[in-house]
Formats: C-alpha cells, sequence, structure tokens
C-alpha cells in the first residue's frame, strides 16, 4: 500500500524505525509527501515562469544581475576567509577548554542564528555607523563603514559566522585529544599535529559548516540593507537586486532567482561531493 | 552546552506570552461590537497624516477600523499585482496608479487629493551640505529613494532640472548621483537614514522634512519652486474591495474638509487639480457610488 522507496530500507537502525513506526507509517508517508510538494511547488513554479517570462534572457545577462553576482561572489568569498580565519582557532578553543567565560561565550556563539537579521544591521549601525559607538573613533582614522562594500561583509560574517564555527567545535570535539597527545609526545610539533591529524579528522565537519556559512552569506538581506544600504555595484548583492527588481522588471528578479537557486543547488552537491571523496558522511 | 540559552530563550518566550496573553485580555473586553475593516495601501510619506486622517474617520463611524499597509508606491503596486487584498490605493505618483489601473483592478476613477513636493535634508549636527551645490561635492555621502519609488523617480527629475538650468553645472545630476551611498525603497528609511547622521544629506519630501525639522531631527535645504514639480497624489478604491462603500467612505474623508485640514497640518497642498490623466474611458468595475450613505 505504502510505495516501498517512502519508507526505506538498508541500514539496520532505519529497518528498526521502519517496524517501529506501525499505524504512524501512513501519517509519516502523508506528511511526506505534504512536505516535498511545499517545498517542491514553489521551487517548479519559479523554474516554470522564468522559462515562459519575457526579459528572463536579457535578465540573466544584463548588468543589474551581473553586477549584484559579481558583488555577492566576491563579498561572499571574503566573509568565508574572515570566517575559516578567525573562526577555526576560535572554535578549537571551544572545543579544548574548559572555561566559565568560554561556557557563557559558546552560549551566545549562536546567537547571531536567532537574532532577526535586521536587528544585526540595527545594531551595527548602532555600533559602526557615523554616530554609532565606535563612529568617531573610525571617523578619526577616516574609515566610515556604512554603505560601502566593507558593511556588506561585515554583515555576512555577522550573520553567517556563527554557521562555520558550530559545526567545526563539533568537528574538533569529535577528535580524540590522547591522539593529538601521542602524537605530540612522538616529537611532531603541535602544529603539524593540528594540519595532519586534527584538520583531516574534522574535515567533513568543517565543510558543511562552511558550506552551510557562505549559503547564509549569500542570502544575506535585512542587515545588508539596514547596514550597508542598496547601491548597485557597491552594496546591493543579489537579495537587494532581486527585491529592486521585483518593483521594475519581473524578468531580472526571476533570473536573480534562479541563478540563486542555481548556486545553493551547487553548493549542496559539491558539497556532498567532496564528502563522499573524504570518505565520512558527516 | 546551550542550557543557558535555552533557559533564556523559555524565560524570554514565558515573557511575551504572558504580556500578549494581556493585551488579548484587555482588547477582548474592547472589542464587543462587529468591526467593518477597511484597508489602505498608502504611500511611506503618508504614513504620519493618514494615520491622523483614519483617527478622525473611524471617531465618526463607529464600527469602522482602518488598516493600512505603508509601503514605497512601487512595492505596494507590486503587491496589489502579485494578488494582495486591499480597499483603497493611495499613491505617490500617477505612475503606479496608471499601472493598477491598466491592470483593471481599480473600482473606481483616481483622484488626486493632495501635492507634495521635494526638500533636501541634513543631519542637524553635520555642515556638509548647507546649500544645494554642495550635493555635488565630491565626498558628500548622499541617500535618495530607488529609482523605482515615485520619491526617488520626482529627485532624479528635479536634478535634471537644476542641471538644466544655468544656476548649476551641467554635470550636476550625475556629480550628485555619484554622491548616493543608497538607494532606499521609500522616503522614510531615506530620512531615517538622515536623522542617523549616517549620510551627509537626503531628498525626501517637503512634508517629512517639515516633521523631521518639528523633532529636531534634521536641517532643511529648501529647493526652488522652478526645480521643484509638484508631486501629486492620487487616490482610488479597488475593483476587489471587501466594503466597497467604507472604502469609497473613506476616500470621501480624505477629499473633504476634514481630512484636508489634516493633511494641509502635515504640510500637504491641496491637488491642482482633482482629475487624473485618464485618458480612456476603462471600465470602473463594480464599486456602488458613494452618495447612497
Amino acid at each position: 500500500m505504502i510505495p516501498r522507496f517512502l519508507l526505506g530500507t538498508g541500514r539496520a537502525d532505519g529497518v528498526r524505525h521502519q517496524a517501529s513506526l506501525g499505524a504512524l507509517a501512513p501519517a509519516g508517508v502523508a506528511a511526506t509527501v505534504v512536505y516535498v510538494l511545499f517545498i517542491g511547488l514553489p521551487i517548479v513554479a519559479l523554474l516554470a515562469r522564468a522559462g515562459q517570462q519575457e526579459g528572463f534572457l536579457a535578465g540573466l545577462t544584463g548588468e543589474l544581475v551581473m553586477q549584484a553576482l559579481r558583488l555577492t561572489v566576491i563579498t561572499s568569498m571574503v566573509s568565508m576567509v574572515v570566517v575559516v580565519v578567525v573562526g577555526t582557532p576560535f572554535a578549537l578553543l571551544l572545543a579544548r577548554r574548559r572555561s566559565t567565560v568560554l561556557r557563557v561565550i559558546d552560549t551566545f556563539v549562536e546567537l547571531p542564528i536567532v537574532l532577526p537579521p535586521v536587528v544585526a544591521g540595527v545594531a551595527m549601525l548602532m555600533a559602526f555607523g557615523r554616530n554609532g559607538l565606535l563612529g568617531p573613533a573610525l571617523g578619526g582614522l577616516g574609515v566610515t563603514l556604512p554603505f560601502t562594500t566593507a558593511a556588506v561583509i561585515f554583515a555576512q560574517v555577522f550573520v553567517a559566522a556563527p554557521f562555520y564555527i558550530r559545526a567545526a567545535r563539533i568537528g574538533f570535539a569529535g577528535v580524540d585529544p590522547t591522539y593529538e597527545e601521542v602524537s605530540q609526545t612522538l616529537g611532531v610539533s603541535p602544529w603539524a599535529t593540528f594540519w595532519r591529524l586534527t584538520l583531516p579528522v574534522a574535515w567533513p565537519s568543517l565543510l558543511t559548516g562552511l558550506t552551510l556559512a557562505w549559503a547564509r552569506a549569500v542570502s544575506e538581506f535585512g542587515a545588508t540593507i539596514m547596514f550597508a544600504g542598496n547601491l548597485t555595484g557597491r552594496t546591493q548583492t543579489m537579495p537587494l537586486a532581486i527585491m529592486t527588481a521585483m518593483e521594475s522588471s519581473l524578468g531580472s528578479a526571476l533570473a536573480l532567482s534562479v541563478l540563486l537557486l542555481a548556486m545553493s543547488v551547487l553548493a549542496l552537491a559539491a558539497l556532498s561531493v567532496l564528502l563522499r571523496r573524504t570518505g565520512s558522511t558527516a | 552546552m546551550n542550557s543557558g540559552l535555552f533557559a533564556l530563550a523559555l524565560a524570554t518566550a514565558a515573557f511575551v506570552l504572558s504580556v500578549a496573553a494581556g493585551g488579548c485580555a484587555a482588547s477582548a473586553s474592547q472589542e464587543a461590537a462587529p468591526v467593518d475593516t477597511v484597508t489602505v495601501f498608502a504611500a511611506a510619506s503618508l504614513a504620519e497624516p493618514f494615520r491622523a486622517v483614519a483617527d478622525a474617520f473611524e471617531a465618526g463611524q463607529p464600527g469602522v477600523e482602518v488598516t493600512f499597509n505603508f509601503a514605497g508606491s512601487q512595492a505596494l503596486r507590486t503587491q496589489l499585482e502579485h494578488g494582495a487584498r486591499a480597499d483603497v490605493f493611495a499613491s505617490a505618483d500617477w505612475e503606479q496608479m496608471a499601472a493598477i489601473r491598466k491592470a483593471s483592478l481599480l473600482g473606481n476613477t483616481p483622484e488626486y487629493f493632495a501635492t507634495n513636493r521635494l526638500a533636501v535634508v541634513a543631519p542637524v549636527g553635520s555642515s556638509a551640505v548647507e546649500s544645494l551645490d554642495d550635493l555635488a561635492r565630491p565626498g558628500v555621502s548622499i541617500a535618495i529613494a530607488s529609482a523605482e519609488a515615485p520619491a526617488g523617480a520626482y529627485a532624479r527629475a528635479t536634478l535634471d532640472l537644476m542641471a538644466e538650468s544655468a544656476d548649476f553645472p551641467d554635470n550636476f545630476a550625475e556629480s550628485v548621483l555619484a554622491n548616493v551611498v543608497t538607494n532606499e525603497t521609500n522616503v522614510l528609511a531615506v530620512a531615517q537614514k538622515v536623522a542617523l547622521g549616517e549620510v551627509d544629506a537626503g531628498i525626501v519630501y517637503e512634508t517629512d522634512a517639515k516633521t523631521g525639522q518639528l523633532d529636531g531631527s534634521f536641517r532643511v535645504v529648501e529647493i526652488p519652486l522652478q526645480f521643484n514639480p509638484a508631486a501629486e497624489y492620487p487616490i482610488a478604491a479597488l475593483g476587489e474591495a471587501a466594503n466597497p462603500q467604507v472604502a469609497l467612505d473613506f476616500i470621501e474623508f480624505v477629499q473633504g474638509d476634514d481630512g484636508q485640514a489634516i493633511l494641509r497640518d502635515y504640510g500637504f497642498a491641496p491637488p491642482a487639480n482633482v482629475a487624473c490623466p485618464c485618458h480612456d474611458a476603462v471600465p470602473t468595475g463594480s464599486v456602488a457610488p458613494s452618495t447612497t450613505r
């Protein structure tokens, strides 16, 4: 009665859960169908409409789309460099050391995930704006942050970093410290131990976290429009360009939406290929 | 690991729920009579005057409640085109109203009900922009509304008029636009960026300038009349209005003496001409004439 592929077979624990589902199985299947349609239908509708929309192909190569794409790719890449450089040692410390201060910090690492992004934007304006907490000091150095490309990167790092740090901390926590101790008693330096032991073992988690963080940075909207404004070529990333285009040219808005969708799918696919290559199923 | 955050979240949720419950109990006791709701989609620049107009309208119409959606007129147009339900649309320019009319979404013939103009505003504590010429000076940061928004379209037209005149250099408009650091989706967002002091100047409506000047948020640099064409605001009922009669009553109130007096208080001028440029006679849908009440 229930299609076999929906119930799934194979892994031992899967079979056990299937047996214990009992009368709940039909409800589970119905919920699955509803959910898949709920997520799938809008995406299919987006693609179908984009295919018919006048000005879609022109929009794909238009100046608005190209500038937003270029800016989004560059800023999100820079953001990820910042997130990795700062986030990796931070996550390692969180995973290895125990102290009250660190525990409090650990609790608040995930705050930007639950904080509405627009609140993050207002908060950054209050901190780094011209009249913000650090505004006068920054102004004295000749630095203005709001409404610059740097502000876009600030906003992306703020909202995206926790996704990487959280995954990295879990990844590092999964590396047995005794191996690291053994490595070092054998005369391998802490740096080399990190590069040759800790990093390869934690790699799948880091990669997953980085992909999620990148996807979040690319989709960042609320904090960006509040703190970085909306200027083509300088601060107008793809989500902002979609909103602007929605009010003038649906073709461009659809072109940008399809591009962002493709980028997300590619990121997921690349992640799964890379994880398989490293022989893990994180 | 995250029990601290979880506890914090629980405490916050409990607080919010208790406040919300208190609010519900209070409002439940007040709302006894059935309520006729009229939903008004109005340009962001109408936010303050229309709230005052609605208060006066509701005072004279027991059982009627006005709810608003304020945004850039072009954003409201997009929402209406994509199926948003509303009873009344008040736009800051004719373009957005014309698009709604062309899509056969109107229930009556739009009419102008108010006139606005533009002004340059600057933060109180900044001296970067003291005159219109300063707008073109390199290094000045300016916020304006996006070209899609009426306030942004008017601002660009005004800059073009200045550039065409002998009083300003030929490249004045380009120089000013080169100083623009953000294209906001509506005029209130422009005013907010100026009030925060995050930009050196912004181009907003005179009405926004007046409000902000009164509460000390910004200084105003006036734009002479010859460069400052009238921004005329049309209003119309929508064809799918849930309460066509209440919608027409609200429009009539806005156009009447009481509504016009409130709009004048907020700095709007009366319309130069009530009739909109409706060249072709498009059938106007199913709304009953407003004289039946």
